[in-house]
Formats: C-alpha cells, sequence, structure tokens
C-alpha cells in the first residue's frame, strides 16, 4: 500500500481472519470524550440518537476499564472504584463477546480510544485496531490542517478504513 | 503477526521517510530568523517557537507512539529514558542521554550529543537571549502532556550561547489522572 | 605564504576581506584585491582568452606583481574568492585544494541563517575556519 510518501506503516496489516462484511460500527474517541469518529457499516437498530449513544458507549469503555483494574488479581494497586486512575495504572481489555457481537477496544497512552463493533465469530482483532492506529496517525493526525481533538472529516482516511474493515471482518 | 515487543529507535529510524537534513536544517533557520523578523522581540519568538513546538509534539505523540508500539511507561524514569533513548533517535536521527536525577525521580536533564538543527547556525550579537533549538522543549512538553504528564522544559545549556553540551531540564510538574471527562447531570 | 583572502559578491561588493600580514599594508593588498577584480571580469567576458578552463571555477594565476601572486575563484553564483600570496613557486593543486576548501567554508557561512546575503560575513566560526586554512596551505603538499 503506498502513503503519502511512499513511507510504510507498520505493522503491515495482519492477515484477515474471516471474510466477508461483518463490521457493524466503529468509533474513535480521545481522552475528553470527544468522539471523533463514528462509521456505521451494519446497524439495523438505533435507539438512541447519535450523541446519546456515543456517550453511552464512552461511559460503557470507562467504567469496564475501571471494573477490571479493580478485579486484577495480580496487582496491589488497584485504587479505588470510581476514583480516577493515573495513565499507565491499572490493566486493560481488549475485547468483550457476547452473543449478538463482539466489541474490541484499544486505547493509545496518548488516549485515542478505538472501538470496533463486529460479528460475534471474529477473531482478535488486537493487530487490526492498532494498523487503524497507524492509519489515524497518517491520513488524520499527519494533517496540518487538521485540528487536534475536532472530529475527523477526511475522505481519504474514510474511503481507506471501510476499504481495510471490509478485508478484516 | 508482527511482534508486539517495542520497536527501537534505530530501526524506526531506518524505516520511516527522510528528508535532506540541509534542506531541513535551513528551513528550521529560516522560520527562526522569519519569526524574529515578524515578532522583534527575542522573548516572544522563544515563546513562539515554544508554542509551535508544542503543536508538533501533541500530534507527533501518536506517530511516536503507533510506530514504536511501546506501551504505557509505567512512571516518568521510564518515559524519560523513552524519549531520549527511542524518541529523539525516530525523529531526530541523534541520541540523547538523561542524567542528573533528583531524589524524588521528578526532575532530569536530557543531554543532546549532536542537534542537527544548529548546523551553521552562528547567533549574532543582538540575538543572545534566543534559545535557538526553543521548538525541541515545546515538542517534548506537548507530547508528554497528551500522555497526561503536565511538565516544564527549559534549556540549561546550549552551545550556542557558549556552554560546552546541549541540556534540556525536563521537569515533571504532575501527572493528571483520567477523570470522567462528561458532567454527571447529562 | 598567504597574505590575503577576499570574498567579492556578484556585484563586485566586498563581503570579506582579509590580510594575513605583520605589516600595515592591509590598504595596498586592498587595492590589488580591488584590481584583481577587473581581470575576472576580463577573464569572464573575453572566453577566447582564457581557453579551455572557461567552464571551471578555478580561475588559475589572475596575474603576478613583482612581490605577490593573484589567484581567483569564481562561484556559478557569481562570487570571487582572491587569494593574495607571497610564494613564488605555488603549485596548481595546493590552489585548487585551498579554493575547495574555502569553497566549503563559504557555503556553511552563508548557511548561517542570521547571516543576510549580500552584506559582509560577519561570522566568527568562518574566521576562524578561513585562517585554519590559510595556515595548512600548502603543507598538505600531497594533493
Amino acid at each position: 500500500m503506498q502513503f503519502f510518501g511512499g513511507s510504510e506503516i507498520s505493522p503491515s496489516p495482519p492477515a484477515p481472519t474471516v471474510s466477508g462484511n461483518n463490521a457493524h460500527m466503529m468509533y474513535v474517541f480521545n481522552r475528553n470524550g470527544v468522539c471523533l469518529l463514528y462509521r456505521e457499516w451494519n446497524r439495523p437498530l438505533h435507539t438512541l440518537n447519535a450523541q446519546q449513544d456515543h456517550k453511552l458507549m464512552f461511559g460503557l469503555l470507562f467504567s469496564l476499564k475501571s471494573l477490571t483494574a479493580k478485579m486484577d488479581p495480580t496487582s496491589a494497586e488497584r485504587g479505588n472504584l470510581g476514583v480516577p486512575q493515573l495513565p499507565g495504572q491499572g490493566c486493560s481489555f481488549h475485547s468483550f463477546r457476547t452473543n449478538t457481537y463482539k466489541l474490541s477496544f484499544m486505547e493509545s497512552p496518548s488516549g485515542i480510544k478505538i472501538i470496533l463493533i463486529t460479528h460475534p465469530k471474529t477473531g482478535d482483532l488486537r493487530e487490526s485496531l492498532k494498523y487503524i492506529y497507524n492509519l489515524y496517525v497518517e491520513y488524520v493526525m499527519k494533517n496540518p490542517l487538521y485540528t487536534p481533538g475536532t472530529p475527523i472529516r477526511s475522505d481519504l482516511f474514510n474511503t481507506t478504513l471501510d476499504q481495510y474493515v471490509r478485508s478484516i471482518a | 503477526m508482527a511482534p508486539a515487543g517495542p520497536r527501537s529507535g534505530d530501526a524506526i529510524f531506518a524505516n520511516v521517510e527522510r528528508v535532506n537534513a540541509e534542506l531541513f536544517t535551513l528551513t528550521y533557520g529560516a522560520t527562526v530568523r522569519q519569526l524574529l523578523t515578524d515578532l522583534e522581540e527575542v522573548e516572544e519568538v522563544n515563546k513562539q517557537l515554544d508554542q509551535m513546538g508544542y503543536n508538533i509534539g501533541i500530534r507527533l505523540i501518536d506517530e511516536f507512539l503507533a510506530k514504536s508500539n511501546v506501551a504505557r511507561c509505567v512512571d516518568f524514569k521510564e518515559t524519560a529514558e523513552m524519549i531520549a533513548k527511542v524518541g529523539f533517535k525516530m525523529f531526530l536521527g541523534v541520541t540523547a542521554t538523561v542524567t542528573n536525577w533528583d531524589a524524588n525521580d521528578t526532575c532530569c536533564s536530557i543531554m543532546l550529543e549532536d542537534n542537527p538543527l544548529v548546523d551553521f547556525v552562528e547567533l549574532p550579537d543582538t540575538c543572545q537571549g534566543l534559545y535557538y533549538c526553543n521548538i525541541l522543549s515545546g515538542v517534548i512538553r506537548g507530547a508528554l502532556e497528551m500522555v497526561s504528564m503536565k511538565t516544564e522544559v527549559t534549556w540549561l545549556r546550549d552551545v550556542l550561547r557558549g556552554d560546552d553540551a546541549y541540556e534540556m531540564q525536563v521537569k515533571l510538574l504532575k501527572q493528571v489522572p483520567e477523570e470522567y471527562p462528561y458532567k454527571d447531570d447529562e | 605564504m598567504i597574505v590575503c583572502v577576499a570574498v567579492v559578491g556578484h556585484q563586485n561588493n566586498p563581503l570579506y576581506i582579509q590580510s594575513f600580514t605583520e605589516e600595515d599594508d592591509a590598504l595596498k593588498l586592498h587595492h590589488i584585491v580591488h584590481c584583481s577584480l577587473d581581470v575576472v571580469d576580463e577573464r569572464v567576458n573575453n572566453p577566447k582568452k582564457s581557453g579551455p578552463t572557461l567552464n571551471e571555477t578555478f580561475l588559475g594565476l589572475l596575474y603576478p606583481t613583482e612581490n605577490y601572486k593573484v589567484y581567483g575563484y569564481l562561484t556559478n553564483t557569481k562570487v570571487k574568492f582572491i587569494l593574495v600570496t607571497t610564494d613564488l613557486d605555488v603549485r596548481d593543486a595546493d590552489v585548487r585544494n585551498f579554493f575547495r576548501r574555502f569553497h566549503a567554508a563559504y557555503v556553511d557561512a552563508v548557511s548561517n541563517p542570521f547571516h543576510v546575503p549580500g552584506k559582509k560575513i560577519t561570522s566568527k566560526t568562518f574566521a576562524e575556519r578561513v585562517s585554519t586554512i590559510v595556515k595548512s596551505f600548502g603543507l598538505s603538499s600531497a594533493g
């Protein structure tokens, strides 16, 4: 794949796990809970308006992270439930699965959260999320006209993302 | 699947796009000169360079994290080492060393052995107060802020000002905990 | 021994001139440099005379006087370097070598973002480098 200067994105895209179009939607949040990007491919049911939906998703992740850290049997410094964690503290989950969907989650140390919701039978998507993070860096962060912290409006990014997601899920 | 371990600064540096070092140096030089012409005050130029660096830093951190594959750093000490060993290598192709830790591990010096920004440069007498490389300190401040560390970065020594090395002091002011960003009433 | 080196801009404006003699003959040397500019112009404008060396930056011996030999070098940006020496037995290779290093020093000096093109070169680093080059002139006679 050719990027701007021919610079190569690492890691190279992992091999698709299951072929076919079964990704439902994707969210990208920054640390302040701003939804930078919401993509939807296959979502038959909308119960909330978009803003509430984003907020709910962010809240879910935030609480879940706090809970998983609290339940961690290996680490002593777990803090109290609901008490803000310092970066680097606590553990982090990477996916959960229900009978109808699978949610994969990645958070960069800079607070960028990428959430991909797919068919429950999808395999491990951690490398794929990392690759999406790389796409985000190349197409969004490196664009000098993009103001950090604002919603992403890049057709180039969207197209590439669609292509990639179609190839993995 | 690609190995998930952190990559070394050298390995990344070997793989990224590069520009001619002189083009880079001259571009930066022209920028500083233009700032001096526009702002007139040396102090203002220092501030502006720092701000420009900050703006670069808050973007650069994501590229750094994506390319270097590093996970979270446990403490400030590890962070500083990471900047010096991987960050500087990756973006400037130079190696830096971390020294002079204070007792609480919240303040250290980053020493640059080589500084590609200052090739050819000689400060004229009228700009003696200029921190020519202030952009670097801004970058570090911006990047660390994005990983929840409020820092203060100052130049202690600068060859352009007659010292024998480049030394930046990085002082950790506080680590910002991750808080729930929304108000409860919504 | 080199007694004087000079950098002259494309409008024959002096950018840098430095003499390396104990005596107070700077004025005389400057005069020699000034005269040599005419020779440079003549060489450039009458390519027939200078013949095969036309495409070279190194202009060779411009003219000898009783005590001095004057060499010239013209960059593609029409900046002239002039060298005045008292040595009577100078090898071409040494002079070429000198100008090559001098040119490199000049390029680095004008790359300083604080240097204003067309203005005098005030850099101390440049002055130091030049005096080093001048001192080593003719020593590395291997080249």
